[in-house]
C-alpha cells in the first residue's frame, strides 16, 4: 500500500469506524479470560435462565451459564476460523492465481478448469456439504471455509496478473535478465494487491457468516465449547422462556460481519482501480 | 450465439465430469461407510454380514469400479437407488425439488421488488436522508445471519403477535394460502442480504446513468421525473442489475440449505446433509450433481439475458 493511499485509509469515516469495532471484537477474543465475568461453562444453579440485569448483564442459559460469558469467548470460534481459513484460502489461492496468469499456459488451463469445478456449486452448499463429510468440528469449518474461498482468491489474483505481465516494465526486467520467479514476486505482486486484499477483507466477514452457520447446524465447534452459532442453536428451544439466550449472540454475529464488511467497503473505495 | 452455446455445453459438460471425481472422491474419503452407519456402533453383527453389506452396496469393490459404473448409469439418465430409502434417487430430488424452488423464486422476487426499488429511490434522493437509511439498511441486511435472522422473526411473530405459521409443510398446489403463510418468513430470511446487494447494486448503477448526458437531455426536454428515472435511466442500469440479481439466484439456491434447516422445510437442501450424515453415496453424488447443473443453468441464463438487454453484447461473433 503506498503511502497516498494509506493516508486515504486512515482518513475514511467507514474504514475508521468499521476498523474501531474489529478492534474491539478482536481484543475481545483476545482478552477473553480477564473481560469475562465467569468461566463459559461455569454453571450457577441459583440463576437458571434468568433474565438480563444486574446479576446477569446479558442473561443465563438453561444451565444458569453467562450468556456475556459466552459470547465473549464466543467470539475466539469466531475469529479463529475466520482468520485461519481466509489465510489458507489466501495463500493457496495467491499462489495458484499468481503462477496461473504469470506462467499461462497449460497450467493456467488446468486451474482454470479445476475452479470451475469448485465454482460450479454454491459456496454454502459446498461449505456445508464439505464439514458434513468431514465430521463436526472447528477443523472442518475452517477446511470447508478454506476449499470455498480458494478458487475465488485464485481467480480474484489471476485476473490483474494476466494485465500486468503485459505491460512494459515487466518486459524491460525480464530483458535485464530477472527471473521469472523474481519478476513474479518482485515486480507483479506488489501491483496487484490491492483487489486481492480488499477481497480478503470481504471474504473474512462472510467467513464469519459461513462458521456461523456451520456451528448453527451443529458442524463447526461443539458444545460445550461456545461459539456464536451454537449458542443461538441451543437458544432456539428457549425462544419462548429465555430469548436473551438467542438474541445476544446473533447480535455478535451481525457486529463482526458488519464491521468487516465497512472495512471492506473502504477499502475497495480507496484501493482498488476498477471503482475509482 | 449458436456457437457460444456449444462451447459453453463443452465447457459444463467439462466441469460436471471433474465435478463427478471430486464428489465421488471425497465421499470416499471421510471415514465410515453406510454399513457402518446401518449397523451401528454397538451393534453385534458378524465379520460377514459385514463383508455381504459391503457386497451388497458395491463397497468390495475397487473406487475406479464404482466410479465407472456410477457414471455409465448417469451416461443413461439413471442417477441411482438411494441406499437408506431404497428409493429412486431421481424421484426423491423430484418430490423435494419444487419446495427449493418455490422458496429460491419468492426470495428472488422479493429481493429484486425491495432491492430494485430502494436502491432507485436511493439514488434519486442522494445524500438525503432515505439514502442514508437504505445505505446502512443494506450493510445491515448484508451482515445479518440467514438463521439468526429467522429465529428473531419467530420469535417476534409468535410470542409479540401470537401468530404462528403452520407447522405441518403444505404443497403449493394443495393449500396456496396455507402454503404462503409457510413459507413467506424463509423467503424473507433467504432473501434479505440479496435485496441488499441488489439496492446497493441499483443505487451505483442509477447513480452512473443519472449522470450522463442523454439523462440531462431527456430532462431537459420536459420529461417528468418519474418518465426520466423509469424509462431511460433504469432501463440503461439494468443490465448490471440482472448480472447480480442472476448470481445472487445462484447464491440463493446454496443458501436454502441452511433456511430449510431453519424453518424444517422438506427441499433439497436438507436432503443433500440427510444423505451426507446417512453416508448414502448415491443420493448425495447426484444430488450434489443435479443442484450444480441447475446452478450452472442459471448462469448461464443470465448470460443470455445480457445479450437481449444489451445488443452490443453479442456471443461467438
Amino acid at each position: 500500500m503506498r503511502g497516498r493511499q494509506l493516508r486515504r485509509v486512515t482518513r475514511s469515516t467507514v474504514v475508521v469506524l468499521g476498523g474501531l469495532v474489529a478492534l474491539v471484537i478482536v481484543a475481545t477474543a483476545l482478552f477473553a479470560g480477564g473481560l469475562a465475568p465467569s468461566a463459559p461453562d461455569e454453571q450457577n444453579f441459583d440463576l437458571i435462565e434468568s433474565a438480563p440485569g444486574a446479576k446477569a448483564l446479558f442473561g443465563t442459559d438453561r444451565f444458569g451459564r453467562d450468556v456475556l460469558s459466552r459470547v465473549i469467548y464466543g467470539s475466539r470460534i469466531s475469529l479463529y476460523v475466520a482468520t485461519v481459513s481466509i489465510g489458507i484460502a489466501m495463500a493457496i489461492g495467491g499462489v495458484l492465481g499468481l503462477t496461473a496468469g504469470y506462467l499461462g499456459g497449460a497450467w493456467d488451463n488446468v486451474i482454470n478448469r479445476v475452479m470451475d469445478i469448485f465454482f460450479s456449486v454454491p459456496g454454502l452448499l459446498l461449505a456445508v456439504g464439505i464439514a458434513a463429510m468431514r465430521g463436526p468440528g472447528v477443523n472442518s469449518a475452517v477446511v470447508a471455509i478454506s476449499i470455498v474461498y480458494t478458487p475465488l482468491f485464485a481467480r480474484v489474483m489471476r485476473g490483474p496478473v494476466l494485465a500486468e505481465r503485459e505491460k512494459d516494465y515487466v518486459q524491460a526486467v525480464r530483458a535485464l535478465g530477472a527471473t521469472r520467479l523474481a519478476v513474479a514476486l518482485k515486480h507483479v505482486l506488489p501491483n496487484v494487491m490491492s483487489p486481492f486484499v480488499v477481497q480478503g477483507t470481504v471474504a473474512f466477514s462472510q467467513a464469519i457468516l459461513i462458521e456461523a452457520s456451520l456451528s448453527y447446524l451443529g458442524l463447526s465447534a461443539q458444545p460445550p465449547t461456545p461459539s456464536w452459532g451454537n449458542m443461538l442453536n441451543e437458544g432456539r428451544t428457549y425462544l419462548e422462556t429465555a430469548p436473551w439466550i438467542s438474541v445476544f449472540p446473533g447480535i455478535a454475529i451481525m457486529l463482526s460481519v458488519l464491521a468487516f464488511n465497512l472495512i471492506g467497503d473502504g477499502l475497495r473505495d480507496i484501493l482498488d482501480p476498477n471503482v475509482q | 450465439m449458436g456457437r457460444y452455446l456449444v462451447v459453453r455445453a463443452y465447457s459444463m459438460a467439462l466441469t460436471l465430469l471433474g465435478l463427478t471425481v471430486l464428489v465421488f472422491l471425497m465421499l470416499r474419503l471421510i471415514p465410515g461407510t453406510v454399513v457402518e452407519q446401518m449397523i451401528g456402533a454397538d451393534a453385534i453383527v458378524s465379520p460377514e454380514m459385514v463383508a455381504q453389506l459391503r457386497r451388497f452396496f458395491g463397497l468390495d469393490q475397487p473406487w475406479w469400479v464404482q466410479y465407472s459404473r456410477w457414471l455409465g448409469n448417469l451416461a443413461q439418465g439413471d442417477l441411482g437407488t438411494s441406499w437408506r430409502t431404497g428409493k429412486p434417487v431421481v424421484r426423491l430430488i423430484l418430490e423435494r425439488l419444487p419446495v427449493t424452488i418455490e422458496l429460491t423464486l419468492l426470495a428472488v422476487g422479493f429481493a429484486l421488488a425491495l432491492g430494485i426499488a430502494a436502491g432507485i429511490v436511493s439514488a434519486v434522493r442522494r445524500d438525503r436522508a432515505v439514502d442514508n437509511v437504505v445505505r446502512v439498511g443494506a450493510l445491515l441486511g448484508l451482515s445479518v445471519p440467514v438463521f439468526w435472522q429467522g429465529t428473531m422473526l419467530i420469535l417476534f411473530f409468535s410470542i409479540y403477535l401470537r401468530w404462528m405459521p403452520p407447522v405441518v409443510w403444505v404443497d403449493l398446489f394443495a393449500d396456496p394460502r396455507r402454503n404462503l403463510t409457510i413459507m413467506v418468513l424463509p423467503a424473507l430470511c433467504l432473501g434479505t442480504a440479496s435485496a441488499a446487494n441488489i439496492a446497493r447494486t441499483t443505487r451505483a448503477c442509477m447513480l452512473d446513468v443519472l449522470r450522463s448526458e442523454y439523462i440531462r437531455t431527456a430532462a431537459a426536454k420536459g420529461l417528468a421525473g418519474r418518465a426520466v428515472v423509469m424509462k431511460h435511466a433504469l432501463k440503461n442500469a439494468l443490465i448490471p442489475i440482472v448480472t447480480v440479481a442472476g448470481l445472487q439466484m445462484g447464491i440463493l439456491l446454496g443458501g436454502t440449505v441452511v433456511v430449510e434447516e431453519v424453518f424444517t422445510l422438506p427441499g433439497v437442501g436438507r436432503l443433500v446433509l440427510w444423505s451426507i450424515y446417512q453416508r448414502d453415496y448415491p443420493l448425495t453424488q447426484s444430488t450434489i450433481l443435479f443442484v450444480a447443473v441447475l446452478f450452472m443453468a442459471i448462469n448461464l441464463a443470465v448470460d443470455m439475458v445480457y445479450g437481449y438487454l444489451d445488443p452490443r453484447i453479442r456471443y461467438g461473433e
